[in-house]
């Protein structure tokens, strides 16, 4: 009987551990800095340009650049690209500009005037500027650490609540006879697979804050360029990201609880 | 004399499509000690199964307590449960001591500790347990787990015993001892049905007979 409670605690500890592994892999998907390599090129070719903004530009200034470039004759697209999009690391933003081919040249001309306006930095055709992202494999990496994750979970939680319950089948045997509703036995178990989620929330913000601490004070700033968790602001956002999605993976460990429970009941009747 | 049990004209057919039970008529009234006896697969644990609502019925009508078991919600069957005392056979407590198996069931029906205790210590003397409360399972005979089983029904006030084969595992003075605690139990007014292979050494006057062979009631 101890050997079985045991049993099932070591493997809700593997369940537990996996809900971890998964939430780990989703907040890599968004800490990893994108890199340059092998990278494709942003905008439409031939026919556009962008415009680049300074770092410092402000909400307001962005929108009265957006509305100069509108007013230009012959623009037929505007799309705001973010920093990163264009640069791993880069703070500021640009627009890209799409205009009638026929057009391009006046239309280029009357841009170009835009790099007075003190919020533009710059105006270039974009045949040199590439899109950032997390390299293939890594992503390919990760979207399988997720799946296995997920998959692990459930598996490692049905063996754990299958243990967990053989190991109190008397107690359970006891409640049904009893007349104990199913209430007493099935909102524990839920429960113990959210706490789960919970927990590996938990260490998940505990390791990104220890991984944070040393990217921001490491001495070869390797971690730093790496990923991207000196940005406070988006490792908090992946963090609370991350209480959904734990929860989510929690409830369905203890979904898969419930179901097993329930059967069990079923089998004593 | 009010009716705690009422069957009509019970069938049951087990999963192969067999006669379990065959047009079974069986009332126990209040205070009534009834021994169903009959030899190996009559069907005296379904009988029993079927009043305790374990087992859900077919054909035929149920009473019990003045509910209709066959039109019963789940969660009615449950709160019926609760008072039905129903210890099925080779029904063997928790690995613990006798007060600490009744303090389980108890809490979890949702009693406040207090009157857990209170209930567990007035089951517990009622069974000749009052010495023995914190004995450790391995010092405890057969004849006490039976105690202790029948402490677990008598913990929540109910309105009828259903014990199956409480005799299967005791020896001769065991099984006395256990007829004792039962002809206890009857002066204090409280129903029991009995299922047994055997008669136990009781006085005829003290119980009713029902005599079950291959589904029927050949004798009542």
């Amino acid at each position: 009987m101890r050997a079985a409670r045991d049993g099932a605690a070591s493997t809700f500890v593997l369940s537990f551990a996996l809900i971890f592994v998964t939430l780990f892999a989703f907040s890599a998907f968004f800490l990893l800095a994108p890199t340059s390599d092998d990278l494709e090129p942003v905008g439409w070719g031939t026919g556009s340009f962008i415009v680049h903004l300074v770092a410092t530009a402000t909400t307001d200034e962005a929108q009265a650049v957006y509305t100069a470039v509108r007013s230009i004759d012959d623009v037929v697209q505007i799309n705001y690209v973010f920093g990163e999009e264009l640069e791993p690391q880069q703070i500021a933003g640009a627009f890209l500009v799409r205009v009638n081919g026929a057009s391009f040249d006046s239309a280029r001309e009357e841009t170009s005037r835009l790099a007075a306006v003190a919020a533009v930095d710059a105006v270039d055709e974009p045949v040199s500027v590439h899109k950032a992202s997390v390299p293939l494999t890594a992503r390919a990496v990760l979207l399988v650490l997720l799946v296995l994750g997920i998959v692990g979970t459930l598996v490692a939680s049905r063996f754990a609540f299958r243990r967990l319950l053989g190991a109190f089948s008397s107690e359970l045997r006891l409640l049904h006879l009893a007349g104990a509703p199913d209430t007493t036995v099935l909102i524990p178990v839920f429960v113990i697979g959210v706490l789960g989620g919970v927990a590996a929330i938990l260490v998940v913000v505990l390791v990104a804050s220890l991984l944070r601490i040393a990217a921001i004070a490491g001495p070869d700033g390797a971690l730093a360029a790496s990923t991207l968790l000196a940005d406070r602001g988006r490792v908090v956002a992946v963090l609370l990201l991350n209480l959904p999605v734990g929860i989510v993976i929690g409830s369905l460990a203890g979904a898969v609880g419930v179901g097993l429970a329930v059967a069990t009941r079923a089998d004593t009747d | 004399m009010s009716v705690i049990v009422q069957v009509s004209e019970l069938n049951f057919l087990n999963e192969d499509g067999l006669k379990v039970l065959d047009d079974i008529h069986l009332r126990v009234d209040r205070g009534e000690l009834v021994f169903i006896t009959g030899p190996a697969a009559a069907g005296k644990s379904v009988l029993m199964g079927l009043l305790a609502t374990h087992v859900a019925p077919q054909r035929g009508q149920i009473l019990v307590h003045g509910r209709n078991i066959a039109r019963m919600s789940r969660k009615k069957a449950y709160d019926l449960r609760q008072r039905i005392g129903y210890l099925p056979r080779g029904f063997t407590p928790l690995s613990r001591t006798p007060m600490e198996n009744l303090m389980f069931k108890l809490r979890a029906l949702g009693y406040i500790r207090e009157a857990a205790e209170e209930k567990s210590l007035i089951a517990l003397e009622q069974v000749g347990l009052s010495s023995r409360l914190s004995s450790l399972p391995e010092s405890l005979e057969p004849a006490d787990w039976v105690r202790v089983g029948v402490a677990l029904l008598l913990c929540t006030d109910p309105v009828l015993l259903l014990l199956d084969e409480p005799f299967a595992d005791l020896d001769p003075e065991g099984t006395t001892e256990i007829c004792e605690l039962l002809s206890r139990l009857r002066k204090r007014d409280l129903t029991t049905v009995l299922a047994t292979r055997e008669l136990p050494p009781m006085h005829e006057d003290s119980y009713r007979l029902v005599r079950l062979v291959d589904g029927r009631i050949v004798s009542s």
